[in-house]
């Protein structure tokens, strides 16, 4: 009879075992073929932990990560749905899968998250009444996203993005005052001070108020686009592989955060030197003013591909500032420089003829080698091709001026002053013309 | 017979189980099917019957991934021979060595005749989008066309022949121009010229999608270019243009510029600029009045989305979605952001009112490019279409005719039905001929190829077939075509009027304003679907002058034609 019955539960067990690995889910189908091979590796590895414990909502949800780091979606959210089935109560699935799926299909969307805000205590989180939100304000469910917003503001009052967002739904349903107030309390964050002033625009020339609208429309267009809010939920969301790291990367630069973007470069240039890495490596770390570190990196980029522009391009500017400033000390060292900026110009410019830039970097270097007259031709070129440069303006202002076209002087630099009335320079220059 | 084991019947009932939940659980979830069609088609394909044979040329693939080939190319619809019939001219963006730009001649059968050899129009080249004005006002349509390294100006000679005129225009644009459009906007009788560029592209660049994939380079990748505006310098034997970038004010902003749409925007009476940014925000240049522009995108409201946030711009529609007789805006935009309708009101004024409009709800959208506010069943209110195609490879093809590269970027079409209130309703389903199959599709022209009233459809795609379509909707009302003139400057189109038709309380506007959509050049002449209306009051013709000229009404269902100093004064 025992052994009658251990039989029984074996078969049962055995029976249910085989069932389950049956029934077991299966992660989506992903041609790798065509990824970076350190993602498609990355994406196997984890592929491998589901087949051994496909009942893990954590590898279902790391994968789910790995896949939405690299910006494929739709793989994503069906690993974070399945994880969701695994872990049901956990709020995370269902918020990183909505989080996805908002990307391609925002009214699919709002199912997992209503799932997660229900399932979130807004004293830990808010994140996910906040996305809710915004995904309803696209949809137009006005009502409902401000409920969630309410409840978000309970949770934190003074939350830029949550007041920002209650002030494009007072907007929208003409409460300019209202609006007022809440876009106001998002002017000075950096989530969301450009898109506050933007809408703040609106609002005051919806008021009437012009000159308030145009005080914020400039305003808006000079700052770096805002910070992505802090998503706890996406904090160990990374990419993996270079092409999403780059993208990352090209992010940080664009935010201005050259610092991070160098080391991380400088990071995916010791697994790999490429092109593309480098050239942003110098452009990083000119902008932190460590010039002799960036031409290392560029003249590097020079190397592994000389047909391209870009590194010869951003080279030649580089090597013109140096000599600019090596020239109060070392003159004859800056004369090299601007020498070698000015080879460089030119190559930059074989490359491609129509960059209105390199025509300024090589008007510069030009000037400051005693050719005038090529000094000339190259800015007036750089101005037709780049009408909106200051810089293009400026230098051919003051390079008219040193040929005593005191009247085409001047009407440079005035433009330059139109283009960029906060800039100093033209409008000392000009003084400096009136003396003269 | 021995009775089963019990253990064994245990064991084949637990693996029977395991079997059917394995069915269940395996089953994977279907999506519900797409609504099935429960109307008449609006549109049928008529490519062939008109005898339009027409293949894009996009140059080698897969290539560089060479950035342009992505973008081109458009078409324009214009009369070029002064026949009352609309001719069509197709773009090729095959490069120097590839193949040659297209002029269908609408033959009074209605079939088309290429007549490119010869025409002077038969060019190679990046071609881009085209735009149509008469330059020297002598009654002929003359074409601007925009390429990846600038613009030709071609003059129309009659008989069939377009003359290149661009260097002795004075016509100089360096770059990847885009869009163009003519406009007159110091109202003096002459069109000037309003050119879009794109960016700085560098060939040479890499781009990868975020997986590593090979791709096309997004715009963001390179910085953008100044938008040009060139005066035309009046009366001469030749048009000569002047470049006034730099002193209209435009020359301050650079951006990567695609659609552009010329109209009053604040009601002044003098025209705007609204140029569509592919990522990055739009902007919509005031005219001044003293041959100036102040940018004034973000406080009107059309720079951003209502989150503040910059979108692909591509295509761009106007026309009065909800019977205010204040025109609106829809603008094209990717798959993962939305094509944005902007309500204008108060006057000058836009309001994001995508979600509201009911344009958020459609089961399906695509990254869309050439675009039309049209009313295509003639109950009174404007429906919408739009051409899709990708700008990144998707992970499988749609359309194997298309190819291994090219398929991954084809998309389907949408046509969206207006509920005479400014809500739409997609019934792409009903609508196979047009929306039915996936391609890349660019441009979207409209005009009423057959004169019977109705809007018909030319749709231009990547490294695929133009297609001609008919407007075949079961007519809901009646409609009237007007065609504006200004005998004073050759009789031609009098672009930037606005004509309002009058029946009773209710009021109709429409634009003379032919470059709208993307890269495209359409019918010149107003058409309006007017419902149960049979008598229209009168027609109000706001001229681009600003002078007001008030004209009869009469009998619906016809062509008329208003000539400027011939109508009632009203300003």
């Amino acid at each position: 009879m025992i052994v009658l019955l251990a039989g029984l539960g074996g078969s049962a067990a055995l029976g249910w075992y085989a069932w389950r690995r049956l029934e077991a889910p299966v992660p989506p189908r992903i041609a790798t073929e065509e990824l970076d091979p350190e993602l498609a590796e990355a994406i196997e590895t984890v592929r491998q932990k589901i087949h051994a414990d496909p009942y893990s909502a954590s590898a279902w949800g790391e994968l789910g990560k790995l896949l939405r780091g690299s910006q494929l979606l739709p793989e994503a959210a069906a690993c974070f749905a399945q994880a969701e089935k695994l872990d049901p109560q956990n709020p995370q699935w269902p918020y990183l899968q909505g989080e996805a799926v908002r990307m391609f299909d925002v009214e699919a969307a709002l199912a997992p998250l209503e799932r997660a805000a229900a399932r979130t205590d807004t004293a830990d989180t808010i994140a996910p009444s906040l996305r809710l939100a915004e995904v309803l304000i696209t949809q137009g469910r006005n009502d409902e996203a401000e409920t969630h917003l309410r409840r978000g503001l309970a949770a934190e009052p003074d939350n830029p993005a949550v007041h920002y967002n209650l002030g494009v739904l007072a907007l929208e349903r003409g409460d300019l005052d209202a609006s007022l107030t809440h876009l106001q309390r998002g002017e000075h964050s950096p989530f969301t001070q450009r898109k506050a002033c933007i809408q703040l625009a609106a609002v005051y020339r919806r008021m009437g108020k012009t000159e308030q609208a145009d005080q914020y429309s400039r305003k808006a267009d000079t700052l770096p686009l805002d910070s992505n809010w802090l998503d706890p939920f996406l904090a160990d969301v990374t990419a993996v592989g270079r092409p999403a790291q780059f993208q990352q990367i090209h992010q940080l630069q664009m935010r201005g955060e050259h610092r991070a973007a160098a080391e991380q470069l400088t990071a995916l240039i010791r697994e790999q030197p490429d092109y593309r890495a480098y050239v942003a490596l110098g452009e990083s770390l000119e902008k932190l003013g460590d010039f002799d570190r960036a031409e290392q990196a560029l003249r590097a980029a020079i190397a592994l591909a000389p047909e391209k522009f870009r590194a010869y391009h951003q080279l030649s500017r580089l090597l013109w500032t140096r000599a600019s400033k090596d020239a109060r000390t070392d003159s004859r060292r800056a004369q090299a420089e601007f020498e070698d900026a000015a080879a460089c110009a030119r190559k930059a410019i074989d490359r491609q003829p129509d960059h209105a830039m390199s025509h300024v970097v090589l008007g510069l270097a030009l000037r400051q080698l005693g050719k005038q007259e090529e000094a000339l031709q190259s800015l007036r070129t750089a101005v037709e091709l780049g009408p909106n440069l200051t810089d293009a303006h400026y230098y051919l202002g003051e390079i008219l001026a040193d040929a005593g076209k005191v009247a085409e002087a001047r009407s440079s630099l005035r433009r330059a002053m139109e283009l960029s009335p906060q800039d100093p320079r033209p409008q000392t220059a000009l003084a400096k013309l009136k003396k003269d | 017979m021995k009775p089963l084991c019990p253990c064994g019947l245990f064991l084949s009932l637990v693996i029977l189980t395991g079997l059917m939940g394995g069915c269940q659980s395996r089953q994977s979830d279907s999506s519900a099917a797409d609504a099935p069609a429960v109307e008449e088609a609006w549109f049928l394909d008529w490519t062939e019957e008109k005898g339009i044979h027409f293949q894009h040329d996009a140059g080698p693939v897969p290539g560089d991934y060479f950035m342009p080939q992505m973008i081109g190319s458009g078409a324009a619809l214009f009369d070029f021979n002064g026949d009352d019939r609309l001719d069509i001219y197709l773009l090729q963006n095959g490069g120097p060595r590839g193949a040659r730009n297209r002029l269908y001649q609408q033959l009074p059968d209605g079939r088309f005749q290429d007549v490119s050899e010869g025409s002077g129009l038969d060019i190679a080249g990046h071609n881009m989008g085209v735009a149509v004005g008469d330059v020297n006002n002598d009654g002929r349509p003359d074409v601007v066309v925009t390429q990846y390294e600038g613009i030709k100006l071609f003059l129309n000679q009659g008989n069939g022949r377009f003359l290149d005129a661009t260097e002795k225009a004075g016509l100089h644009n360096p770059g990847w121009a885009t869009a163009a459009a003519f406009l007159d906007f110091d109202r003096d009788g002459w069109l000037d010229l309003i050119v879009v560029n794109y960016v700085e592209y560098d060939p040479s660049w890499p781009c990868t999608s975020a997986s590593g994939t090979p791709d096309y380079c997004a715009p963001r990748t390179f910085k953008g270019r100044v938008a040009r505006l060139f005066h035309h310098l009046g009366a001469g034997r030749e048009p000569r243009f002047e470049d006034v970038t730099l002193k209209s004010g435009l020359g301050r902003l650079a951006g990567p510029g695609l659609g552009v749409l010329c109209a009053d925007f604040n009601g002044d009476g003098w025209q705007d600029l609204f140029i569509a940014n592919d990522g990055e925000a739009n902007r919509l240049w005031i005219n001044q009045q003293n041959g100036t522009f102040k940018e004034e995108a973000i406080a009107r409201g059309v720079a951003y989305n209502a989150m503040g946030q910059a979108e692909a711009g591509m295509g761009v529609a106007m026309g009065d979605v909800d019977g205010d007789g204040l025109f609106d805006l829809y603008v094209t935009h990717l798959t993962e952001e939305n094509n944005r309708l902007w309500r204008q009101g108060p006057r000058g004024l836009f309001q994001d009112r995508t979600a509201p409009g009911g344009l958020v709800r459609s089961r399906w959208h695509g990254t869309g490019f050439g675009t039309v506010l049209a009313d295509f069943n003639l109950d009174g209110a404007l429906d919408l279409a739009v051409v899709n195609g990708r700008v990144s490879r998707a992970p499988r093809g749609a359309n194997d005719a298309l190819g291994p590269h090219w398929s991954r970027y084809a998309e389907r079409n949408q046509l969206f039905a207006n509920d005479g209130a400014g809500y739409f309703r997609d019934i792409s389903a009903s609508n196979p001929a047009l929306c039915g199959t996936a391609a890349i599709a660019r441009g979207l022209a409209f005009g009423d190829f057959d004169n019977d009233g109705k809007l018909d459809l030319l749709v231009t795609t990547i490294a695929g077939p133009a297609r001609l379509y008919h407007n075949v909707a079961s007519v809901q009302g009646h409609w009237l075509r007007v065609r504006a003139i200004d005998p004073a400057h050759g009789g031609r189109d009098a672009l930037g009027a606005e004509v309002r038709v009058r029946a009773g309380e209710r009021v109709w506007v429409r634009w003379i304003n032919p470059e709208a959509s993307f890269l495209c050049s359409n019918d010149p002449r107003a058409h309006f679907g007017l419902g149960a209306v049979e008598h229209v009051d009168d027609i109000t013709v706001l001229w681009p002058d600003g002078k007001q000229e008030k004209f009869a009404g009469g009998m619906v269902n016809r062509a008329v034609i208003v000539r400027k100093g011939e109508g009632e004064s009203k300003r």
